[in-house]
């Protein structure tokens, strides 16, 4: 059959609808925020050495000004290092935060890699999660040596609730997340799966805050990390039986991690309560209020 | 950038979004890195937006020509990708059509970048060929040359003969 422009046109045509639509307001406020990034970037020796002043005074104050509130926006969080952002591109590989339960579907308007920053990182002899944050929102990311077995980076907004409130934190505390994300690796010729499930705690605070420290309500406490004004923690979770007393596929009964509801305190310079969050309850990543 | 001009450049996105990624996934054909190639170009966009504010979509279709044939020349860029799923073959006992548009649509998206665009711009964007010399920085001879090898390569991929006009 006989192909001529008109045809090799209506191909293209056809391509062309194959293309997922975009959020254009997300696309004007990434283009502002690198051009703020391509003016940084121009500034001279002097101009960098005096702005760099000015970041790391909002940086480290931004978390702790007199109304409890942050300056952040993206551009004003730490640049990630050449590891963290590794880190960041390895958390997400396809270029960005993906659908809870298609991890081969991007979202765009959720942002992509280059808006991420790595902001607190816990680390234990398991492994680490380390809670990454846009302007936006944030993914909770447990690296693995096997790719393939690795949580989906979902994506959920600053204060559960679209564009997200980074800025906003009353009361020196705020708790972003409490969830599990699970390590899973495979073992033997077999390749048979292993799951090593955490419970994970993750929020923010202000530059009053010293230390943060989590009551997992089952005999433990931990001390999380807090960077800049983000803080993550994690434990290995527990199995328990399931209360409802269901079974599983085998007939046996169905045991589901134990997660109770945790208490968050934030203490003060000399060791002070400045706030407590109790009865914290688990739940999922990407809910929206 | 000032508020007006910030107001002009987001109804321009808003109203072109569309239309725009669509011709970013033509030129790249996948939907990730056509959405990188139009980031790119709008905030190129934006930084000259003072400029180039009479006719921005000349302007973003000329930044994402050249990022995508500038990319594709870069060392970094492979052109070969590896998938974790590989692609379903030509299924032969389909009719003619199907089995001409499959081809044809298989033929697009392997020629190298440049030539898809010389494509894209002349046959999608319906451009002239003053145009596309243009966006390509080129003179009309050259992309009269480039639309005849990138047909004539089309033409050897698909196996049949392709008639266009001159």
């Amino acid at each position: 059959m006989t192909v001529d422009e008109q045809r090799i046109a209506r191909e293209l045509r056809l391509m062309a609808e194959e293309a997922g639509p975009v959020d254009a307001l997300a696309y004007v406020r990434r283009a502002r925020a690198g051009l703020i990034r391509r003016r940084r970037l121009s500034w001279s020796l002097a101009g960098l050495v005096a702005a760099a002043s000015v970041v790391a005074v909002l940086v480290t104050g931004a978390f702790g000004g007199p109304g409890g509130h942050t300056a952040a926006g993206v551009a004003t969080l730490p640049d990630n290092t050449p590891e963290q952002l590794r880190a960041v591109r390895e958390c997400m590989p396809k270029g960005g935060p993906v659908h809870s339960m298609d991890g081969e579907r991007r979202i765009s308007e959720h942002g992509a890699v280059q808006d991420f920053r790595l902001l607190a990182e816990y680390r234990d002899k398991g492994g680490s999660t380390a809670l990454i944050g846009s302007e936006s929102g944030f993914v909770l990311c447990t690296p693995t040596t096997q790719p393939e077995f690795a949580e989906l980076a979902v994506f959920t907004y600053w204060g559960f609730k679209a564009p997200g409130n980074l800025p906003d934190i009353s009361g020196d505390l705020r708790v972003d997340a409490y969830t599990s994300h699970t390590h899973r690796y495979a073992v033997g010729p077999e390749r048979l799966q292993r799951n090593e499930n955490y419970r994970v705690v993750a929020g923010r605070v202000t530059a009053e805050v010293r230390r943060v420290e989590i009551d997992w309500a089952d005999g433990r406490r931990t001390d999380a990390r807090v960077t800049n004004g983000f803080f993550i923690a994690r434990v290995p979770g527990k199995s328990a039986p399931d209360p409802l007393g269901r079974e599983d596929a085998l007939g046996e009964p169905l045991m589901i991690l134990d997660s109770p509801p945790v208490t968050v305190t934030a203490y003060g310079t000399r060791g002070e309560v400045l706030r407590q969050e109790k009865d914290v309850a688990y739940g999922p990543l990407g809910r929206q209020e | 950038m000032h508020p007006d001009q910030h107001r002009d450049f987001t109804e321009f996105v808003a109203t072109r979004s569309d239309s725009l990624i669509r011709l970013a996934y033509v030129l790249t054909n996948d939907q990730h890195t056509a959405e990188d190639l139009l980031q790119t170009a709008l905030t190129k966009t934006a930084a000259h937006w003072r400029r180039i504010r009479d006719s921005p979509e000349a302007y973003v279709r000329r930044v994402m020509y050249r990022e995508q044939v500038g990319r594709w020349r870069s060392p970094r860029w492979g052109r070969e990708r590896v998938v974790q799923t590989p692609p379903e073959r030509v299924a032969h006992d389909r009719t003619g059509e199907v089995d001409t548009r499959l081809t044809l649509a298989q033929a697009l998206r392997s020629l190298p970048a440049r030539k898809r665009a010389v494509l894209v711009l002349r046959y999608y964007e319906d451009l002239p060929e003053s145009e596309v010399a243009k966006i390509m920085g080129c003179s009309v001879g050259t992309v009269r040359s480039q639309t005849h090898q990138a047909v004539a390569r089309l033409r050897q991929l698909v196996g049949e003969t392709i008639t266009l006009e001159a």
